[in-house]
């Protein structure tokens, strides 16, 4: 699979209708950084430089938080598929992959995924739950094993 | 024999209070983070080079603006979506030998100056040979530094060209 000039024109379309793209005067001055979620074609820079990637992604949004279970906890979530692999997985397709959430209260936060649908997510509860996790938020979820990792101490840490 | 047996005792003492006292520093040197401004820097691209997406972003202040080639990320979120995963795959297809590196500021601001040597192969087999400069600025927040501004600029137009979607195909060697 590579990335191709039509895929990230998909992307940056995508990114563009989630509020995350900036305009084109965002690359001339740091006056329109401010403006930075106008929703606005962005320019695609270095997307043009072809690498063959380096492992299976899938991107998408929250379009919806899964109910919590009797202690409150969150597994799932419902999504859309964004970017450029912009069609819903197939049932499972994802089971072992690793999600990142890439906004919102748990930017940084690092998941497996237990299973899917083409619209509903839901996690391995070992990572713990994905409370936080909010409509329109970004995730990633790239086809590599989840790392062992101490805590998910990231997302708090670094909100400001 | 009491006496230096007594002696003994002391010394063997002072000894394990100087091993608790040390294993209690370093513990509070960890705890605190205390990875210098450079080291930030060489830990992101190790994360890149490790497809370790979350520990990239863990580099990163939620402050975060990119330059890249004529371009902006202006959020964190922004670079997190768009650009970081195209990083990874350019850091795994590709070489990075830092060639120079000039560290400056003080206090909670600090700068990082690097060059680096980049070779690689594009997929359509164009060879990647440039130098590329890169400017980081980090903020300590809490007990870590992390990068707030990174601006990445190469010596070579034509890739520079290609980047920005001019249909320049970038020199090979």
């Amino acid at each position: 699979m590579q990335i191709t000039l039509a895929a990230a024109a998909v992307l940056a379309t995508s990114i563009a209708s989630t509020g995350i793209g900036f305009t084109d005067a965002d690359t001339v001055g740091l006056r329109s950084l401010q403006q930075a979620r106008a929703p606005a074609p962005i320019p695609v820079g270095h997307d043009n430089v072809e690498v063959d990637p380096a492992l299976r992604r899938y991107t998408g949004m929250v379009i919806a938080v899964g109910r919590p279970d009797d202690e409150g906890r969150i597994y799932s979530f419902q999504a859309k598929p964004i970017g450029p692999r912009s069609s819903p997985p197939a049932s499972n397709e994802l089971r072992g992959w690793r999600l990142t959430i890439l906004a919102g209260k748990r930017f940084a936060s690092v998941f497996e995924v237990d299973g899917n649908t083409e619209s509903e997510i839901t996690v391995v509860p070992r990572d713990g739950p994905l409370n936080g996790l909010a409509v329109s938020d970004v995730f990633i979820i790239e086809e590599i094993a989840v790392a062992p990792r101490p805590a998910q101490q990231s997302a708090t840490q670094m909100e400001t | 024999m009491a006496h230096v047996g007594g002696n003994m005792r002391r010394h063997a003492g002072k000894a394990a209070l100087r091993t608790v006292l040390l294993t209690l520093a370093l513990g509070v040197a960890a705890a605190q983070g205390t990875r210098i401004p450079a080291d930030v820097v060489d830990a992101f691209h190790a994360a890149l080079r490790n497809k370790d997406t979350a520990a990239a972003l863990s580099l990163l202040d939620r402050g975060l603006v990119v330059f890249e080639f004529g371009v902006a990320d202006p959020t964190a979120e922004a670079y997190a979506f768009q650009h970081l995963p195209l990083d990874i795959d350019v850091a795994v297809a590709t070489q990075w030998k830092l060639e120079s590196r000039r560290v400056g500021g003080e206090g909670n601001e600090r700068w990082v100056l690097s060059t680096y040597h980049v070779t690689g192969k594009l997929t359509d087999e164009t060879m990647i040979d440039q130098t590329l400069l890169e400017t980081a600025i980090l903020r300590r927040t809490g007990d870590a530094f992390r990068i707030v501004h990174l601006h990445w600029s190469t010596n070579d137009p034509a890739f520079q060209a290609r980047t920005q979607g001019k249909g320049t195909q970038s020199k090979s060697r």
